[in-house]
């Protein structure tokens, strides 16, 4: 979709920040799926931030275990 | 995406139309040609109605009128439509083909009325049929949700910035804010997507932090101190940037009146006014010094004149007298007081007595008569000598005395002239300029100054109000982080929040960061286009839009030129900001303009006829023009990038018009 390559120039600004890369992959994943969903209502995909921001937290979480 | 054909049954005046557009290359443009009031303007809302189920740039004669076409009698038979359709065919990327159409039943009712049948699966407004077709090898296959595609093809929050009427663009600037401005930067930047993903997760952080409170009490009493103070922070930050908005404004006012006071009144007029003033009154003083010391002048010399001709025979006098003293004839050898003293005594100082009626005695009394009389005399003589010495003296005197008062009369003299000469200089200099007009200027440019100044002190007071309110923000947060880390439920919403908060930071600093860079990039774009379409190459030097997103468009003298530029000049600046938007935009669709030359005289318009192109290289451009807009200069600039032309054949009968689409010279 058009609109996607508008969007490459939100991503790239994600890839280049200093941001701990857990979060910039949260960033971009969220973001396409905001462009997925731009026509719809806020509160049908509300519980998938939750979802998305657990999982992620979760996996930052196992990463020292790993370590280990 | 560029638009392959544009299909027309039953739509407004076009009872059938077909419009093959200019293919993909060099020359990209498709021009349609008509007269005022032809359907041009219907031919972009054509494609509004077909995308969005909307006539955005609906003419007021034609609102509130059906969307159905409606022929004029034809010997007294009416055409009666059952059906309007609009159908754009896309190609894309790949080649890929596209087919979007809208269509609308109709039928008669009962009273004879033309009414719609709505589709029973719309959810279009007026209850009309869409479908969205992808050509999928050798089948073409209905998208899904095609409403949504389409926004994602090209947002109707942006189809501003493609599809538009020229003709209105002259207001743009007029009614446009800098909010609105701020908002199509940040429309065609894509930022709408970063803005949902920061409110979503705000939503979520927010949300996090109530769940919390039922946990723990103390960390929601730390909470609302943390919340409290970084919303006072916030709040401060706020009224910060209102002060530094303030500061900048008064800053930029204070430079254009200063500007526009070195455009009216070049150097310090105010400095040789005021020392004009000082002259007009210094001239008239001198003057009156000078008068002063002639005066005196003359006076000195009337009464120095007898005495400088009678000064020969006053030394003389003088010589004279002197030499009479020197050889002793005066003053008389013996004194008076002595002669009768020997009178009185009967006795000479020789021995020889003086007694009365003796000859010796009346020889003696003879002395003393002839003793009174010379001694009179010469001392009459000996001071008639002084003053004859005083005034020689005086002449001697006089040539230096006169010299000083000429030498003050000179000076004095050389002052006047002088000054009178600067005066004379100033005055030139001066000329007509308007001093109330400079006076005004002056007067607000110190009102600004002063504005300036208080909002730096106001600002200054800000930072140090959101500075301490931070650290206590910050202190609070220790505070609550404290708190959540004692249980593990705690803890686990700490690690959401601030993972949410790392999220949120870098969101907003991204966010920032592309806004600032798009505004930057349409800046450039703007400037770049408007100084190259404008045909006053030597009026306009800049075109700037500030971070309030204010545009300036500055004069080569720099002052600020916006309020004073002609209907045409803002109609090229309009065109420079749009074309800009929509090649920052990055929106890869086709750019229709209605009248885009409309206001512009024919001088101009070759010169953007000339120059749009370069612009717009690579995009498909719709221009929909009149025969004034497309004169044969016009035709013969554009002939190199345009692949397509079309005329609107229009008919006016009763009961209705009717418009088809002819080849251009047909």
């Amino acid at each position: 979709v058009v609109a996607s390559e508008v969007n490459e120039r939100i991503r790239e600004a994600i890839s280049r920040s200093d941001a701990d890369p857990e979060v910039k992959e949260f960033l971009a994943r969220m973001l396409g799926f905001e462009l997925e969903n731009l026509s719809k209502s806020t509160w049908r995909y509300m519980d998938l931030y939750e979802k998305e921001i657990a999982r992620t937290v979760g996996q930052i979480e196992k990463q020292p275990e790993k370590a280990d | 995406m560029w638009i392959e054909r544009l299909e027309l049954q039953n739509y407004r005046q076009y009872r059938s139309s077909d419009i093959e557009f200019a293919p993909p290359g060099k020359e990209g443009f498709t021009v349609v040609q008509g007269a005022n009031g032809a359907g041009k303007t219907n031919l972009l809302n054509a494609i509004t109605w077909c995308l969005y189920d909307q006539e955005y740039y609906l003419n007021p004669e034609y609102e509130g009128l059906p969307v159905y076409h409606v022929a004029p009698d034809q010997g007294g038979v009416s055409y009666v439509p059952t059906f309007v359709q609009v159908r754009l065919t896309l190609i894309g990327a790949g080649d890929k083909r596209y087919v979007i159409t809208r269509k609308l039943n109709l039928r008669k009712d009962a009273a004879g009325k033309i009414v719609p049948v709505p589709d029973p699966g719309s959810v279009s407004d007026d209850g009309s049929h869409f479908s969205f077709l992808r050509r999928e090898g050798e089948d073409m296959e209905a998208v899904q949700n095609p409403e949504e595609y389409v926004q994602e093809m090209l947002p109707s929050g942006i189809r501003d910035y493609f599809l538009f009427d020229g003709e209105r663009l002259n207001s743009y600037f007029q009614e446009t804010s800098g909010k609105q401005i701020r908002q199509a930067v940040f429309d065609v930047s894509q930022l709408e997507l970063l803005e949902r993903l920061i409110d979503h997760l705000h939503a979520r952080q927010v949300d996090f932090y109530r769940d919390s409170k039922a946990l723990s009490p103390k960390a929601d009493e730390a909470r609302a101190k943390y919340a409290a103070a970084t919303a006072a922070a916030e709040r401060a930050s706020q009224e910060l940037k209102e002060f530094e908005t303030q500061r900048d404004q008064a800053e930029r006012q204070e430079r254009e009146l200063a500007a526009r006071l070195k455009e009216i009144a070049p150097g310090d007029i105010n400095e040789k006014q005021r020392r004009r003033e000082e002259l007009d009154v210094a001239i008239p003083q001198l003057e009156k010094d000078l008068e002063t010391i002639q005066q005196e002048k003359r006076r000195f010399l009337f009464s120095m004149a007898p005495v400088v001709l009678a000064a020969e025979p006053l030394i003389e006098y003088q010589a004279l007298i002197s030499k009479s003293v020197e050889s002793g004839q005066i003053p008389p050898d013996y004194t008076r007081t002595f002669i009768r003293k020997l009178l009185k005594e009967h006795k000479c100082i020789c021995g020889t007595d003086l007694n009365d009626g003796t000859p010796q005695h009346e020889a003696v009394k003879a002395v003393l008569i002839g003793v009174d009389k010379l001694s009179d005399l010469s001392t009459e003589l000996i001071e008639e000598g002084a003053r004859a010495r005083s005034l020689i003296h005086e002449v001697t005197g006089f040539p230096h005395q006169l010299q000083i008062l000429n030498e003050s009369i000179s000076k004095l003299d050389g002052r006047v002239n002088e000054n009178k000469r600067e005066l004379k200089r100033i005055q030139k200099e001066i000329g007509d300029t308007n001093l109330d007009k400079v006076r005004s200027l002056e007067s607000q440019i110190q009102e600004y100054r002063q504005a300036k100044d208080r909002a730096i002190d106001q600002a200054g007071a800000k930072r140090h109000e959101r500075d301490a309110e931070a650290q206590s923000a910050g202190k609070y947060k220790e505070e609550v982080d404290r708190e959540w880390g004692k249980d593990q439920k705690h803890r686990e919403l700490l690690k959401m929040v601030h993972f949410c908060e790392a999220g949120l930071a870098t969101a907003e600093e991204i966010k920032e960061s592309i806004t600032t860079m798009v505004r930057k990039d349409v800046e450039a774009k703007t400037k770049a286009y408007f100084l190259d379409l404008i045909w006053k190459k030597n009026t306009y030097s800049d075109v700037k839009i500030d971070p309030d997103y204010k545009v300036t468009v500055e004069h080569q003298s720099g002052r600020e030129a916006l309020g004073t530029l002609s209907m045409g000049e803002r109609q090229v600046l309009a065109l420079s900001f749009v074309a800009a938007l929509n090649r920052v935009s990055g929106f890869d669709m086709p750019l229709v303009i209605d009248s885009p030359l409309g206001k512009i005289s024919e001088t101009p318009k070759l010169n953007i006829a000339q120059n749009l192109p370069n612009y717009l290289k690579g995009k498909q451009v719709v221009l929909l023009v009149t025969e004034e807009e497309y004169t044969d200069e016009v035709r013969d600039a554009l002939r190199s990038s345009v692949g397509r032309e079309w005329r609107i054949v229009y008919r006016e009968g009763e009961g209705g018009a009717e418009a088809g689409v002819v080849k251009y010279g047909q």
